[in-house]
């Protein structure tokens, strides 16, 4: 009872920490005021954005610091005065603005996804390479070291194996629960997928209705994302946080809410994050809102992207920093990347590979990784054709995202140094995934358009929010 | 391809309650039922004249109603879809073509039966749809995605942890770092640095295969692998290659050797 209570503890004590630090980013972002509202959201979509912004700034905290205490004492002042103002800004609000409630199937299934995955998060051990290799070893590296910075070991010559220049967004907070359990092992640094997964399970349940489309993503999300969510492995997340992106994209351009396009950008900024190949899947997704925005406007001119206020380039500028902050720190110590991207070999290997068979051995090796979701597509397009009223615009902005990532992997596997045969065999399955992700994203948007929409566009929409002002 | 009669739409807009903040509009999107289980569906943008201001771009109109007799309906299904737009009539028949000769080469021949399955019924049946859309969308995704087994896998941990959840929590809390999940021989060097302290380390070169290598830096770190270390950790039967080193600790197979 006492190591349950311990486990509990640890996790609620997180998400809280998680949720004040986020609402400090997004109360002003969202509500452009820490201490009152000026929109009801629903609580799942707009609670999730809190914890997200909260592991974000988290990162970005503590790289700035580079020590985990002192990063835990900043970050704990920060959340504890979120926390505080989130409680004032609930009681200053009226009933009408407050946030609003989730029904009962999206209570039920954030329950269940949450309950079913969180056994083989917390009760299996580190087995996996990338897992053992790199995430939990650099979680490891920073715990006994104290500290995200030199001192953790990253110029050692025995640890380049490692590939010390990745991104440490869910290691660091590994690293920060192994300090606060007082322990190191092969499960308690695990408990920080916990604090990563309660999100994405938390909107990916925002969005379901008593639909198909929602049961098919009820049945995609978690449970096409293998075993890369509860392993160690962070394409997982990725590919979810990826996914989740396009989705919230997707419900924006239906409900013209803010919370949506602001749950959709947290969520592309925590990718570059979680992986490097996260830089290339924001770039994608910032593809699929600019033209998703087209899509809504009619154009795409300068004039049609919304200006931003003070707050957004605060969040803006605290999003992208922990981005800075590591590249930067790279570059002091001389971290680099295995795969040398930019460099004049890489060219000469892409220019090799694309007259030597590369090409069509790639694309067979991609082919079955992506097969399950071309042929559910592939139906959904048929369907389409036959059902009238399909929107097939709705589904554009995620098919490019997943165009535009597809193309980036693709061009990495023409410059890798590395033995393409053993390249493609030890990571093919995972980077497909997220394009994966896109196109299960894009079927989604088809069937909700080919089925009967279960609620109309919000009414007190502005004029500004209005496609067609 | 459908036709909105002047009078009817004018009657819906009549019939919308004045607004305060009204939006002025060209264009409304017309909802309309084509049967009662696709009922709701977006149409079209309709052109309307500038000088309506509703407060919703959203009108619903009913236009159509299902014939009850049932050989009607499927005349009349059959005649709507051959009536349909040319254009989208091509464009339907390429890419059925071409995607399920694709699938027919990879062999996919029970998904091709499901696709043809459902554009027959969708054509002819067509108050099935919503029921044969779905039997074929979750019968795809379930025979053709990996959820079947990751639902396997999941329950199987899920047993497995609640069975004896004590064991599990204590298990969470209390196991010693490395646990049976390394390789032999990282355990064994674990066990070594148990009872030795020594300041850092080299490995030889049979220690050298790469996931062994690694699972020896990563589970005795911050202990690190030096090449300037006087100590070495080696198979046994490799001990005699190092002649003037002294061993200091042994297990099952793996010796620590002290060399000057």
């Amino acid at each position: 009872l006492f190591n349950a209570l311990k486990l509990l503890l640890i996790i609620l004590v997180g998400l809280a920490y998680f949720t004040g630090l986020g609402w400090m980013l997004v109360g002003p972002v969202l509500h452009r005021s820490l201490i009152t509202r000026k929109y009801a959201a629903p609580i799942l979509r707009e609670a999730t954005l809190w914890m997200a912004a909260g592991i974000v700034l988290n990162y970005a905290i503590n790289l700035l610091v580079l020590s985990l205490r002192a990063g835990f004492i900043i970050g704990g002042l920060l959340a504890a005065a979120g926390l505080v103002c989130l409680v004032i800004s609930h009681r200053r609000t009226p009933p009408d603005l407050r946030l609003t409630r989730a029904t009962p199937e999206q209570w039920i299934s954030f329950t269940v996804i949450c309950l079913v995955y969180l056994a083989p998060i917390l009760a299996e051990p580190l087995f996996d390479w990338d897992a053992r290799s790199i995430w939990f070893f650099h979680a490891k590296m920073m715990y006994l070291a104290g500290s995200l910075g030199p001192d953790a070991g990253w110029n050692h010559y025995s640890v380049q194996f490692s590939h010390v220049d990745y991104p440490n967004l869910i290691p660091l907070i590994g690293a920060q629960v192994g300090l606060i359990a007082g322990n190191w092992n092969e499960y308690i640094p695990k408990i920080s997928l916990v604090f990563a997964f309660v999100p994405a399970a938390a909107w990916l349940s925002s969005l379901l209705r008593k639909s198909l489309s929602s049961a098919v993503l009820l049945l995609v999300f978690p449970f096409c994302l293998l075993q890369y969510i509860w392993d160690g492995y962070m394409d997982g997340f990725l590919v979810f946080y990826f996914s989740l992106a396009l989705l919230m994209l997707a419900s924006y351009r239906e409900s013209q809410h803010r919370v949506d396009l602001v749950g959709c950008l947290f969520s592309l900024a925590m990718l570059p994050y979680l992986k490097n190949e996260g830089a290339l899947a924001l770039l994608a997704g910032l593809a699929a809102v600019l033209a998703s925005t087209a899509l809504q406007r009619g154009r795409l001119t300068l004039r049609s992207i919304p200006r931003p206020n003070r707050w957004t380039i605060v969040a803006a500028v605290a999003l992208i920093s922990p981005l800075v902050l590591w590249k930067t720190h790279n570059a002091l110590w001389h971290l680099a990347n295995d795969l040398e991207i930019g460099s004049t070999s890489s060219v000469t290997r892409i220019l090799s590979r694309l007259g030597d068979g590369s090409v069509g051995f790639i694309l067979q090796n991609i082919q079955p990784q992506l097969q399950p979701v071309l042929l559910l597509l592939g139906f959904i397009v048929v369907a389409g054709f036959l059902l009238p009223g399909t929107r097939w615009t709705d589904a554009l902005p995620a098919v490019l995202a997943g165009v535009i990532y597809f193309l980036g992997i693709f061009t990495i596997y023409l410059l890798t140094p590395h033995d393409l045969v053993w390249h493609l065999g030890s990571s093919i399955d995972r980077t497909m995934l997220s394009v994966s992700g896109c196109l299960y994203a894009a079927c989604w948007c088809l069937l909700r358009s080919i089925e009967a929409p279960s609620d109309a566009p919000s009414p007190q929409l502005d004029a500004s929010a209005n496609p067609l002002s | 391809m459908f036709e909105v009669h002047d009078e009817e739409f004018l009657s819906a807009f009549q019939n919308l309650k004045p607004v305060p903040q009204s939006v002025s509009l060209n264009a409304v999107l017309v909802r309309y039922s084509s049967s009662p289980i696709f009922d709701r569906r977006w149409l079209s943008w309709y052109d309307v004249p500038k000088h309506f201001r509703v407060d919703s771009y959203i009108i619903p109109i009913r236009l159509t109603e299902i014939s009850p007799v049932y050989i009607d309906q499927i005349k009349n299904s059959i005649a709507a879809f051959l009536s349909t737009d040319k254009k989208k009539r091509i464009a339907l028949t390429i890419f059925l073509a071409v995607w399920l000769a694709v699938q027919c080469f990879f062999g996919n021949f029970a998904y091709v039966g499901i696709v043809l399955a459902f554009a027959l019924v969708v054509i002819c049946f067509r108050r099935q749809t919503w029921l044969a859309l779905s039997l074929a969308v979750l019968g795809i995704l379930l025979l053709q995605s990996p959820v079947i087994s990751i639902w396997g896998q999941l329950l199987q941990s899920n047993l497995k942890a609640w069975n004896n959840p004590s064991v599990t929590l204590s298990t969470i809390y209390n196991s010693a770092p490395g646990g049976q999940v390394l390789p032999k021989q990282t355990r064994q060097v674990l066990a070594i640095l148990q009872n030795q302290k020594i300041p850092d380390y080299q490995i030889s070169a049979r220690l050298h295969d790469s996931l062994v290598q690694q699972r020896i830096i990563e589970s005795t770190w911050p202990l690190k692998m030096e090449p300037t270390s006087h100590y070495y950790f080696v198979y046994l039967d490799e001990a005699s290659q190092y002649p003037n080193c002294t061993v200091v600790d042994q297990k099952r197979t793996i010796a620590l050797v002290q060399c000057p």
